[in-house]
């Protein structure tokens, strides 16, 4: 397994996580209606909003997962935020980077991963929006359009630029 | 030619601005949105759209709003394609619908994909409910 490096910018990234003030509060539905979004159209079992802490990942937001935060250092968020790019690992068993990954080998046995890093205004990348299959999967081009324009909601509501219903 | 205009009337914040940007990212469908029919009235006084896909949820608005279209009350074609997007429909909504021409309905929950393909291939079901 290959722990999630740090960022290269993980002070200012830290930072300016922290200065949202999200991490522990308690589930928001602006987060939540994404979430339910990404999974239904996606057809997948576990969606999340996650935020990369200094030690932890923390799930702002969850569907398919009853833990609210694993460790930094195997997550697949964790290697996600190193780019601005969206992260696809079509099957974890034969990606010697997660073959062994405690979150491959056990609960909730990721197979399939699609992450959308998550931005501040300042370019930061803090989180990811992303999905989870327990199966091998390929998305197409529609389904990557998809999380990406869902990215960009999430990162309008961090940015405080939420329309309303 | 680039892909076609389309009204999208659709409340649903997460579903519709979802719909704008996969169909502008894949270039299949250049959306115009509005969020409610008084919105898409004001959008159809003055704009053409080669078609319209509409939420049902105020049936009889939505209806009053087609019969207008068909009779060419709007700056589109009167024959323009429309896509319906309803939860259930009752059996007199149903042959309302079929009254006004509509393309296609499309029972919630969908996919997007699902009325993407409907609408870059031009709602090859036409006249018909599916």
């Amino acid at each position: 397994m290959t722990p999630a490096p740090l960022a290269a910018d993980e002070n200012a990234r830290l930072h300016a996580l922290h200065a949202l003030n999200l991490l522990d509060t308690p589930p928001a539905e602006r987060f939540d209606r994404v979430v339910r979004f990404a999974a239904e159209q996606l057809e997948a079992p576990i969606a999340l909003v996650t935020l990369v802490d200094r030690e932890r990942q923390w799930f702002k937001s969850r569907v398919g997962l009853d833990v609210a935060e694993t460790a930094r250092d195997i997550s697949f968020c964790g290697h996600a935020i190193l780019k601005s790019e969206l992260f696809v690992i079509n099957d974890a068993y034969r990606d010697p980077r997660f073959a062994d990954n405690p979150l491959v080998t056990g609960e909730p046995h990721v197979r399939f991963y699609a992450g959308a890093p998550l931005s501040t205004p300042d370019g930061h990348r803090i989180g990811t929006l992303c999905v989870i299959d327990t199966l091998p999967r390929r998305f197409g081009p529609m389904e990557l359009a998809i999380l990406e324009a869902l990215r960009a909601l999430v990162n309008d509501t961090l940015a405080g630029r939420e329309e309303e219903e | 030619m680039g892909p076609p205009r389309i009204l999208l009337v659709e409340p649903q914040f997460v579903l519709r601005r979802t719909l704008v940007a996969v169909g502008r990212d894949l270039g299949v469908v250049e959306f115009h949105e509005a969020a409610s029919l008084e919105r898409a009235r004001m959008l159809l006084d003055v704009e053409a759209f080669h078609g319209l896909v509409l939420d049902f949820q105020d049936s009889d608005r939505a209806l009053i709003l087609l019969d207008e279209l068909r009779k060419g009350g709007f700056a589109s074609a009167p024959d323009a394609h429309v896509v319906v997007l309803a939860a259930a429909l009752r059996p007199d909504e149903e042959r309302r619908l079929q009254g006004v021409g509509v393309s296609m309905v499309l029972q919630r929950p969908f996919k997007i994909g699902q009325l993407l393909e409907c609408l870059a291939s031009g709602c090859a079901v036409p006249k018909a409910l599916v």
